[in-house]
């Protein structure tokens, strides 16, 4: 009764995220995200119908769905790197080619471990193949976070929301998948429950965070000279080292 | 087990960088003056305020520790070790302070440039986490074995300061000239700082 409720909650959540991004405008700014939780939301929905209808063939339906909504939310991963950074072309670019040759490494996993597991069970393979999509998803969120951290750039409420709420999933999805693969089957009642309810929290952060949309502040720039950042890179490279070296023989008398 | 241990290691790890990401900091603003007088005033903290041969050599030298032993009783020395280590920490605490306001700096300059190099930026961002380290091996190390456990820091810290002064004066020198500008109006000078 409790997982239809939070089934019945999350569909609920989705269409309200959904039309409150129309209303605002924050479909324009974030499509992939909208896509993605479309996608989301038809899974959701259709699969209430075959688990009701056809309870045999839900398991099949709902890893098709899964994958779906993986390449969907590679795409949310992008436009988080385009939009978060978009004021700062050097960190989008370098962020931006990581995440391609990402995706395409992602492909040819995903390619070759289909045909590699072909006749192993199908669950299984298909746990951890969607494991390691998402760890892939994780270690570009972690570097795309770690960019902001590190630079302190300035992002809005609503992309802080989508980034903060699609983190929780992926790290959710990360943990219970190898607990999963780990504990096998006895450990599938939890991986259900944990999966519920952090992505409920996840809709209640996309919620709050998408309501009213906030678009990111706008840098004023110094402009852009080559020879500026070589020379600002070289400076502190020169000076960092001359420090550490000093206390480093020093911390060694 | 390996692999469930890594996994999970992973998804903790984006879990923490969450936190961090949600409680980062408003940034300044970027490439204005406030954050050249910092930097001018980080720079000049370090080079006047606390690497000076003078201080540092006062600070860390035996006389005074070899006059109280001679002319004060144990309890008197105990009190001028336990002042005198207090005096190391918090000055190794300060020159880690100025350290991470320079690496703000740094930071803060360059996501400005589109032609951001990634393997500059990673050398940098391990040199400052390196020099951090140091520092904080430096307060592990007066804390655990006395402020006395460093005895030739005086003449490598010069060395140091000497250098500093010398390389970041340059990168002061090629930023805008209207940037530059109001930092020569609003900065305070070395003299001041000290």
């Amino acid at each position: 009764m409790l997982t239809l409720t939070i089934w019945w909650a999350t569909i609920v959540l989705e269409l309200a995220i959904l039309l409150r991004a129309f209303k605002t405008g924050a479909f324009k700014e974030f499509p992939s995200f909208c896509i993605y939780l479309g996608c989301v939301l038809l899974s959701s929905a259709s699969g209430y119908v075959v688990y009701r209808m056809r309870p045999l063939q839900y398991q099949y339906w709902y890893w098709t769905w899964e994958f779906v909504c993986v390449i969907a939310g590679y795409n949310v991963v992008l436009e988080i790197v385009e939009r978060g950074l978009a004021s700062h072309d050097g960190a989008r670019k370098i962020l931006r080619n990581v995440a391609l040759w990402g995706f395409a490494v992602i492909v040819a996993f995903v390619a070759i471990h289909s045909m590699l597991f072909r006749h192993s069970n199908a669950l299984i393979s298909s746990v951890e193949v969607e494991r390691e999509l998402r760890t892939a998803e994780a270690l570009l969120l972690a570097a795309i976070m770690g960019a902001v951290v590190y630079y302190r750039i300035a992002v809005g409420r609503s992309l802080k929301g989508i980034v903060v709420g699609y983190g929780l999933c992926v790290a959710t999805i990360v943990i219970t998948h190898s607990m999963r693969s780990y504990l096998g089957a006895g450990f599938q009642d939890y991986f259900s429950a944990i999966r519920s309810w952090s992505y409920l929290f996840s809709l209640l952060i996309w919620t709050f965070a998408l309501w009213s949309y906030q678009p990111n502040p706008v840098p004023k720039g110094l402009g852009d000279s080559g020879t500026d950042y070589d020379a600002l890179a070289m400076t502190t490279r020169e000076a960092v080292e001359s420090v550490r070296e000093q206390l480093g023989k020093a911390a060694r008398q | 087990m390996i692999l469930l241990v890594l996994f999970v290691a992973l998804g903790a790890g984006l879990l923490v960088l969450m936190y961090l990401f949600v409680q980062s900091p408003e940034p300044r603003a970027e490439g204005g003056a406030q954050a050249l007088v910092q930097a001018r005033n980080a720079l000049s903290s370090l080079q006047t305020g606390l690497l000076p041969a003078e201080l540092v050599e006062r600070v860390f030298a035996k006389d005074d520790l070899r006059f109280v032993a001679s002319s004060a009783g144990v309890k008197v020395q105990e009190v001028f070790l336990r002042e005198r280590k207090r005096l190391a920490l918090s000055w190794i605490a300060q020159v880690r302070t100025q350290v991470l306001s320079l690496k703000e700096f740094h930071s803060g300059q360059s996501r400005l440039y589109a032609r951001l190099d990634v393997r500059t930026e990673v050398a940098v961002a391990l040199s400052f986490a390196s020099l951090l380290i140091l520092c904080r091996a430096l307060q592990a190390t007066f804390y655990v074995r006395g402020p006395y456990a460093a005895p030739r820091m005086v003449g490598f810290a010069i060395i140091a300061a000497a250098k500093v002064c010398t390389v970041f004066e340059h990168s002061l020198g090629f930023l805008p000239r209207t940037s530059a500008e109001v930092l020569r109006r609003d900065s305070p000078g070395p003299h001041v700082a000290a």
